[in-house]
């Protein structure tokens, strides 16, 4: 159990798949324009991840190492397929909104990363749990960028009106130059605090090394 | 259809609806593979190469096969297939009669595969129901447009090499932010009609 | 020799079992899937009809791709037609409602890519409503400042539609 909130976290903050590892810039630049088409994009990939995570994990001893990744890229395509065909049956205004984008999530990098370098070496329980925290992981950099552009690029929240009417919209976020612009800026501040963290633990490093040196020199002269 | 109409098609799919800057295909590589001009150039042309060619292979599968036994619904699994294979047949193909092709485009082949351009082209191709020689249009001029924005960065990038940016905006960041001023830059082309 | 020949036949043979079954599960998906799919398109395309017409319970007859003969207990309302035009950033699709005599009574916009703010001012009703009694041939309908390619992409939408009735009618 231990573990597996280990793995969440680190999906989630350590090692988020579009923050941190930086994968999946299309879907991540394209489906942001509103917090509901980000959670709609985050959560389809999230569902084909850990689709294809238990499917690949489970046949993983009997998928050929010669063609594995066009077995992976068929198995993915395939529930890529499957979510495309559920949403259009009972999600069809987001399936609307989202439009090419759902079919796209087949070259969505994080997907076949993933099935590449964990559910092909791992069990199958530990997959759908990589694929659930990869998948979090994932729809909460989408919201948190989607948030941004949307507050304040339209004032609105899930489409409802939240900023007083007095505010003009900075249009520009909820156009393609926003989308960019927006995540630069995001990934500048999530720089920020790992360089922090960084340097406070060569910081605490350095000043170990130090109080060894001392408590040595000081051993030495006491001898 | 005319000389004009394709014509039409073209410019507007190389610069008014330009792949990275308004539709945000293919971004990966283009901020993957942009650190220098040339290899962005071997990239495009790589691109390009097989976004023609597939434009037209998924667009005969998709109406020799897919559409007279109703399988329309397979056409994301088909076409990833087929782009697949066409990608490692290239390459073979390459390899063995055009090696100065091959060492050229050669790293940057297998990479096309999951670039999302090249699928969503072969999506859009029968989403909008082009006829054969409109699909070919419309792959080489998309992958045309792609092939420019990734110089024209490239360009941009190689410069910033130089600059000496805070700490925190070093490397990724800076790049999204200079994509940014491109893409406002390239809205100016919308709205062009003629 | 041999066995690499066998080889290469057993990873031919397990690929192609994990793309039929990879079939088998999207077919069985679509056959789920299809009725409540088509259930839904039909609904959106009502919803617009019935917006236009401002009233439920409409019987729709189509006498063409996207042109119908709008219908209420076996009188005739109206006709409807779908229309593109290109605006700033792409296709404006959209729904036209006429009534008998071929007058514009409505228009409502069915997808669209323009800038939020700016030319999405011209897909708004109270835009719209400016076609209201007007030929869809030739409407008499000014392009609203600042959104000039999006509202001559509204009028290039209406006259499509309106060009597609005609022909449907053969008229």
């Amino acid at each position: 159990m231990k573990n597996f909130l280990k793995q969440l976290k680190e999906g989630l903050l350590d090692n988020n798949p579009t923050l941190v590892q930086l994968l999946g810039m299309c879907p991540t630049l394209a489906t942001t324009t509103s917090v509901k088409n980000a959670f709609g994009m985050g959560l389809a990939t999230t569902a084909v991840l850990i689709c294809s995570n238990l499917f690949i994990s489970l046949l993983r001893k009997f998928i050929p190492k010669q063609v594995r990744i066009a077995a992976y890229i068929v198995v993915i395509s395939g529930f890529v397929t499957a979510v495309e065909l559920l949403m259009r049956a009972y999600f069809y205004s987001l399936y609307q909104s989202l439009g090419l984008f759902i079919p796209l999530i087949v070259v969505n990098c994080i997907i076949l990363a993933r099935a590449e370098a964990f559910a092909s070496k791992n069990k199958p329980l530990p997959s759908i749990v990589d694929g659930v925290s990869m998948g979090l992981g994932f729809t909460l950099a989408l919201a948190l960028l989607a948030t941004i552009r949307e507050l304040f690029g339209s004032g609105t929240l899930f489409g409802y009106q939240v900023m007083p009417d007095a505010y003009e919209p900075i249009t520009v976020l909820i156009l393609p130059a926003g989308a960019f612009l927006t995540l630069g800026f995001l990934i500048a501040v999530v720089q920020k605090f790992r360089n922090n963290a960084e340097d406070k633990k060569r910081l605490a490093e350095i000043r170990e090394n130090r109080d060894h040196a001392t408590a040595e020199r000081k051993e030495e002269t006491e001898a | 259809m005319t000389l004009g109409s394709v014509f039409l098609l073209m410019f507007s799919a190389i610069l008014v609806e330009n792949f990275i800057f308004s539709k945000f295909y293919g971004c990966c590589p283009f901020l993957g593979v942009s650190e220098h001009p040339d290899t962005a150039l071997g990239m495009g042309m790589a691109v390009t190469f097989v976004m023609t060619v597939s434009g037209a292979a998924t667009w005969a599968v998709y109406h020799y096969f897919l559409a007279p036994l109703h399988l329309e619904y397979l056409k994301t699994v088909a076409f990833i297939l087929v782009i697949a294979a066409l990608v490692q047949f290239i390459e073979m193909f390459l390899h063995r009669f055009v090696p100065a092709l091959y060492s050229a485009l050669g790293i940057y082949l297998p990479l096309i595969t999951t670039n999302c351009a090249v699928l969503s082209s072969a999506l859009l191709i029968v989403q909008k129901g082009y006829n054969f020689v409109e699909a070919i249009c419309f792959g080489f001029a998309a992958a045309l447009g792609f092939t420019m924005a990734i110089v024209v960065f490239a360009g941009v990038r190689s410069r910033m090499t130089m600059a000496d940016p805070p700490r925190a905006f070093k490397g990724f960041p800076l790049t999204l932010i200079t994509a940014g001023l491109l893409a406002m830059a390239f809205s100016c082309f919308s709205g062009v009609q003629f | 020799m041999g066995k690499n020949v066998k080889s290469i036949f057993v990873v031919g043979l397990k690929l192609l079992l994990i793309c039929a079954v990879v079939a088998g599960v999207v077919s069985f998906v679509y056959t789920v899937t299809e009725k409540p799919y088509q259930a839904n398109i039909d609904s959106t395309k009502r919803e617009a009809v019935e917006t236009i017409f401002g009233e439920s319970g409409l019987t729709l007859t189509e006498l063409d791709t996207d042109v119908y003969k709008v219908e209420k207990g076996g009188a005739l309302k109206g006709y409807c037609a779908k229309g593109v035009g290109v605006g700033f950033n792409g296709d404006i699709e959209l729904m036209v409602g006429y009534d008998q005599s071929f007058t514009v009574i409505g228009v409502s916009i069915v997808t669209n890519s323009e800038t939020p703010g700016v030319g999405s001012r011209a897909l708004e009703a109270s835009y719209l409503e400016r076609y209201k009694g007007q030929s869809g041939e030739d409407a008499d309908v000014d392009a609203l400042s600042g959104a000039t390619y999006s509202s001559r992409g509204v009028k290039a939408g209406v006259k499509d539609a309106t060009e597609r009735l005609i022909l449907a009618l053969g008229k």
